[in-house]
């Protein structure tokens, strides 16, 4: 179906792609994992016309593929789903699936949708994907899970022989998750290939008929999937072992308490009280929608709350605002880069230095240390090493995702910060960056701050914290200290009442 | 940004003057807009009495902004102005003006508009709105009055924000207070100095009192919008018309001197352009030659009417156009 | 709550008010009133018309006031020098489009932000109509009023022109790959792109229909008023865009319609205008309703906008 003969691909004289071989056969899924800024996205930007390779030759369904637009790879059968989705919220999802080539009705120069055509076609490809919604519902009302479906609907609309699949998974629940695995699966029966991209190797494993790893623009390995082990995949992507993947901290929690929350209740429903000890690092589990993330936005201070005390280092907190939390040493890493405030188009030291300023003003004359903020940025985004070329010059919307999330860690690491609440902080980043984020977080742990981690890997929490609690709609239901980690228990309590 | 534009065209304008080496001194004439007929004529009459008196001129418009107008009056004193004659946008931002004038020793005339303040050394040259208004009206009731009939009567007013619209809504309400028997007042239709709003409030005025006979409009600029109110209503007819209705306005421009000619318009409030404007000129000219002048002129105006349309039209800037 | 009611919010404020005004004065409810509202609405409701496309692809035109009084003053002053009346119409539909075209390739090929381009063309086309009549009033001859006060089957012309341009333009939103992808860019002009929607070719279109109605609306105020002053149209924008905000249409696009939307929008602005006037309410009274309007407008807007997050 499509074969990839010795592609490179250099920009000026960085050399991005290295002498790719590899062959995705009719009706085959073909997992591509690789770290950021290996290759993958310049390989698919390809494949989808918006690059001409420098070298090398691309088949496709038999036939020699030199794609120069987008639309031109659309139309030979090649169909991308992107972890940001192309939908309109305040649309139906049928005017979705048909937005640039609706049905028309005879007359009145066929100017006139033919709703009625516009519905049973709408249909048609939702039971595709089986999602049994009406057609004419609002995809603002959906649930990401569900705007997966209809994107891929959409994709179907199109016939394509070929569907590229770039982590479409970030978004998603775990039974969200499930269920498109399940669709992926289910299109393989209709002989259509597939490329899937993603960070979770459990994933692809379970999905992938092969697997190819890219590291530095080069193919490392391409091997059937059964027998490429996950140990040797993260070796490949790496480069090295990661035998310690979670590095042990050589610190234990003291007994002085930091923070104290008492009641807090950021639903109208449920009261949470718990405390975390200077340093601790507290896992926060839960199901997508199980209220962590609204539960740390209350108590930031960045939405409303229905009540409850808050102690930090023993002294009441009565205005709980982020300038005020951000005073006393307090950050909050959110699972949104947007709403973060990355400022897209400025340089990444800008980024960096922007929440520590008030730090670097001197004393006399009250003018910025510059010097001293450079030599501490350029320090801040190697721990996390962010992959860059440039400080000043270049702009964050350059850098990939999961170099983003970097450059934000390190803006807040800026600030030396005594309690970090991450939440997600390693969603859609890549394996070696995982465990260089992992070291940071021990890092700061043991020059005395504590870390309240929110996660949904409960490998993550289980490898990093010293306290898990388990959230279930909106209430604690369980709290495990490291002795008593189990892994089946806080799966448990985290899915009961679900079941019940 | 149109502010820096404006900047270097200044500088330039001041620097052709000045290698100019000007002989005959400069006035500034600085108007609010030029959006009615009324302003155009005033600008016209004060540059025609500049150069009668042997004077340059440079004319600066604020289209209505009150900022814009400081501005330029302080680009008016750098240029080295003589004097300034200026129809402020309101009578509150027109006292730091006065006061930029003063600290320049520039002497400043302002027309049209009394100062909220008598701080400063200023001559105001003014129409006295609520006499004319009141003396237009009381014409108007004494013809009422003679036509032995009750009237309900409808007033178009304008922007309340403006001193002279309100000044011309007392002029109103005095006069058709001295008539208690015979003018009922029905309605009071704000305009904000909006044509359209004019036209949708009169007609639906008329809609809600059909025996209004009885119309007087706070400026001149909104018969057109009034007119088709009336005809909509079927009450616009000629003098002497059964079905005639008393109606009357403010200003004397060139459509109320030809309604009176055609005998629609029974009476019309005239502000003395000519002798304002004349006024503005000789007070600026009389403080650059020491002489004493009084701090308020005022222009008491006239009624123009079906008896004295001839012998007045001379006086009526509206004539002319 | 306010954001459950939404698209019929200001149905109900409608029928409060009119319910208010029959209960203050005898002389509101009845068929002449009515008529008489529909008649002064016409106008404004057109404009807003055409307003609301704009509106919804997250733009903004705030050059249809002066586009309002530039083309009435050129084609009053071509049927003022001796053209015939008939040639009236298709003049000044023409400078709408003219005027709607410039904003539309200032927005799309230079990519100037609407605010800012319309801005600019409001300046521009009031001080071209103020020269070309020596800001004087155009007075118009009687064959033009008369155009304001014929019937078509009893029913008088404006109100024929309004409801024929606002169901056209409901049935192009509602009913056309155009008005559908109007929605989409305006919800995401980046997305619209990648989803093969020509967006610049779009928007130019908007931005010629916005002016063309723009210039109908003038023309059927002007016809009413046998006059054009040089006041006239101003600021008209903003009680367009008050009318189509609340009828719903969102400033921040993607998000409104003609029916019920604008239509009762404007057809409530110029209630309470009629209202205040029948009831003969103190005058100082107006602005104040006015500012009350203007800000139920900014917060049904803002509540829609910021209420979908929570």
């Amino acid at each position: 179906m499509l074969k990839l003969h010795h592609i490179g691909k250099s920009f000026g004289p960085v050399e991005v792609l290295k002498d790719i071989t590899l062959e995705v056969k009719t009706g085959e899924t073909l997992g591509l994992v690789g770290e950021n800024g290996a290759g993958k996205s310049t390989m698919m930007n390809i494949l989808g016309g918006i690059f001409a390779p420098t070298t090398g030759k691309i088949e496709f369904n038999g036939q020699a593929f030199e794609p120069v637009e987008v639309s031109e790879s659309q139309q030979s059968g090649i169909a991308f789903i992107h972890q940001e989705l192309n939908l309109f919220p305040n649309l139906s999802i049928k005017e979705n699936l048909f937005i640039s080539a609706f049905p028309k009705k005879q007359g009145f120069f066929n100017t006139i949708i033919d709703q009625k055509s516009l519905s049973s076609q709408a249909s048609a490809l939702l039971a595709e994907v089986g999602l049994s919604v009406s057609p004419s519902t609002l995809i603002g009302k959906l649930t990401n899970g569900q705007q997966q479906l209809v994107e891929i609907a959409k994709a179907l609309n199109g016939r394509p022989k070929l569907i590229i699949f770039d982590e479409p998974t970030t978004a998603l629940s775990q039974q969200e998750t499930d269920r498109l695995l399940q669709l992926i699966n289910s299109l393989k029966e209709k002989h259509i290939s597939m490329i899937f991209i993603s960070h979770n190797l459990d994933e692809v494993k379970s999905i992938a008929d092969h697997i190819a790893v890219i590291r530095d623009g080069a193919l490392i390995r391409m091997q059937e999937a059964e027998i490429y082990s996950k140990k040797e995949i993260i070796r490949d992507m790496v480069g090295r072992d990661l035998d310690q993947f979670f590095p042990i901290r050589s610190t234990h929690p003291t007994e002085s308490v930091s923070l104290e929350i008492q009641d807090l209740n950021a639903d109208g429903k449920n009261d949470l009280s718990f405390s975390i000890r200077e340093k601790e690092v507290l896992g926060l589990y839960g199901l997508v929608g199980a209220g962590r993330s609204e539960m740390a936005r209350g108590l930031y201070g960045m939405e409303k709350l229905y009540g409850g005390q808050v102690r930090w280092k023993g002294a009441q907190m009565h205005k709980l605002t982020p300038q005020n939390w951000i005073r006393h040493g307090v950050v909050y890493l959110t699972e949104d880069r947007r709403e973060e405030g990355i400022l897209a188009f400025k340089s990444i030291r800008k980024n960096v230095q922007l929440a520590a300023l008030p730090r670097f003003i001197q004393r006399f004359g009250g003018w910025l240390d510059y010097r001293s903020i450079k030599r501490e940025v350029s320090s801040k985004v190697k721990a996390t090493r962010v992959k860059y070329q440039d400080l000043e010059i270049q702009p964050v919307s350059e850098l990939s995702g999961g170099n983003q999330q970097k450059v934000l860690l390190s803006r807040w690491l800026m600030t030396n910060p005594s309690l970090l609440i991450l939440d997600e902080p390693t969603k859609g980043i890549d394996i070696g960056a995982r465990e260089e984020i992992y070291q940071l977080i021990n890092q700061l742990v043991e020059q005395g701050s504590c870390v309240l981690l929110i996660s949904s890997e409960i490998e993550e929490l289980l490898g990093m914290c010293d306290r898990i609690m388990v959230m279930n709609q909106g209430a604690l239901t369980a709290e495990f200290n490291r002795s008593e980690f189990d892994q089946s228990a806080i799966l448990k309590h985290a899915l009961k009442a679900a079941h019940d | 940004m149109s502010r820096y534009l404006l900047y270097p065209i200044w500088i330039l304008l001041v620097v052709c003057s000045c290698s100019h080496q000007r002989e005959r001194p400069l006035i500034g004439i600085s108007f609010e807009t030029l959006q009615t007929e009324y302003w155009v004529a005033s600008v016209e009459a004060v540059k025609a009495e500049c150069i009668k008196n042997g004077y340059d001129f440079v004319v600066a418009i604020a289209n209505g902004d009150a900022n814009r107008q400081f501005e330029q009056i302080n680009n008016f004193i750098s240029l080295g102005v003589a004097g300034i004659v200026i129809a402020p946008k309101d009578s509150h931002t027109v006292i730091p003006i006065i006061k930029a004038a003063n600290r320049a020793n520039i002497p400043i005339a302002v027309y049209n508009r009394v100062p909220a303040s008598n701080l400063g050394d200023y001559v105001t040259v003014v129409a006295d709105n609520l006499e004319i208004s009141k003396n237009t009206v009381t014409y108007m009731c004494e013809l009422a009055e003679k036509s032995g009939k009750k009237h309900q009567a409808l007033i178009v007013l304008g922007d309340l924000g403006d001193i002279n619209a309100v000044n011309r809504r007392a002029g109103f309400n005095q006069a058709v207070a001295a008539f208690p028997e015979t003018i009922e007042v029905v309605a009071e239709v704000p305009s904000e100095w909006n044509q359209e709003k004019a036209l949708a409030g009169v007609t639906n005025a008329l809609q809600a009192n059909p025996d209004i006979s009885f119309i007087f409009t706070s400026s001149d600029f909104l018969f057109p919008a009034i007119i088709s109110a009336m005809k909509t209503a079927d009450k616009y007819y000629p003098i002497g018309h059964e079905k005639h209705v008393i109606f009357g306005g403010f200003d004397g421009d060139a459509m109320a001197y030809r309604l009176l000619q055609e005998k629609y318009l029974d009476a019309d409030g005239v502000q003395d352009v000519f002798y304002e404007c004349e006024a503005s000129v000789q007070a600026v000219i009389k403080k650059l030659n020491g002489e004493p002048v009084e701090s308020t002129i005022i222009d008491p105006g006239f009624v123009i009417h079906q008896d004295n349309l001839e012998q007045m039209a001379g006086k009526m800037w509206g004539a002319s156009f | 709550m306010i954001k459950r009611l939404s698209p019929y919010s200001t149905v109900i404020l409608l029928v409060l008010v009119m319910l208010l005004f029959s209960s203050l004065s005898d002389g509101f409810l009845n068929g002449r009133n009515f008529m008489n509202i529909l008649i002064q609405v016409s106008g404004l409701a057109i404009v807003a018309a055409g307003m609301t496309l704009v509106l919804i692809t997250a733009g903004i035109d705030l050059s249809v006031g002066s586009i309002m009084f530039l083309a009435g003053v050129v084609s009053g002053k071509i049927v003022v020098g001796g053209a015939p009346l008939w040639l009236a119409l298709p003049i000044a539909l023409l400078v709408g489009v003219a005027v709607g075209w410039v904003n539309g390739i200032a927005v799309v090929r230079f990519k100037i932000v609407p605010f800012i381009v319309t801005l600019a063309t409001l300046y521009m086309g009031r001080g071209f109509g103020l020269y070309i009549s020596e800001t004087r009033a155009v007075n118009l001859p009687e064959s033009f009023l008369a155009i304001g006060t014929f019937k078509l089957l009893g029913i008088p012309l404006p109100i024929v022109i309004m409801v024929l341009v606002l169901v056209v333009l409901h049935l192009v939103l509602t009913k056309t790959t155009f008005g559908r992808q109007l929605y989409a860019i305006g919800n995401d002009k980046r997305k619209s792109v990648k989803a093969g929607i020509p967006v610049n070719k779009l928007l130019i279109k908007v931005y010629l229909i916005s002016g063309l109605c723009a210039a109908i609306g003038g023309f059927v105020a002007i016809a009413q008023l046998g006059a054009i002053s040089p006041s006239f149209g101003n600021q008209s924008e903003f009680m367009a865009i008050a009318a189509a905000v609340l009828g719903g249409t969102s400033l921040f696009g993607g998000k409104g319609g003609i029916f019920p939307g604008t239509f009762i929008g404007a057809l409530l602005i110029q209630t309470i205008q009629n209202g205040l006037v029948i009831i003969n309410a103190d005058p100082y009274l107006y602005p104040l309703i006015t500012a009350s309007l203007i800000f139920v407008i900014v917060l049904i807007d803002s509540r829609e906008k910021f209420g979908s997050h929570v």
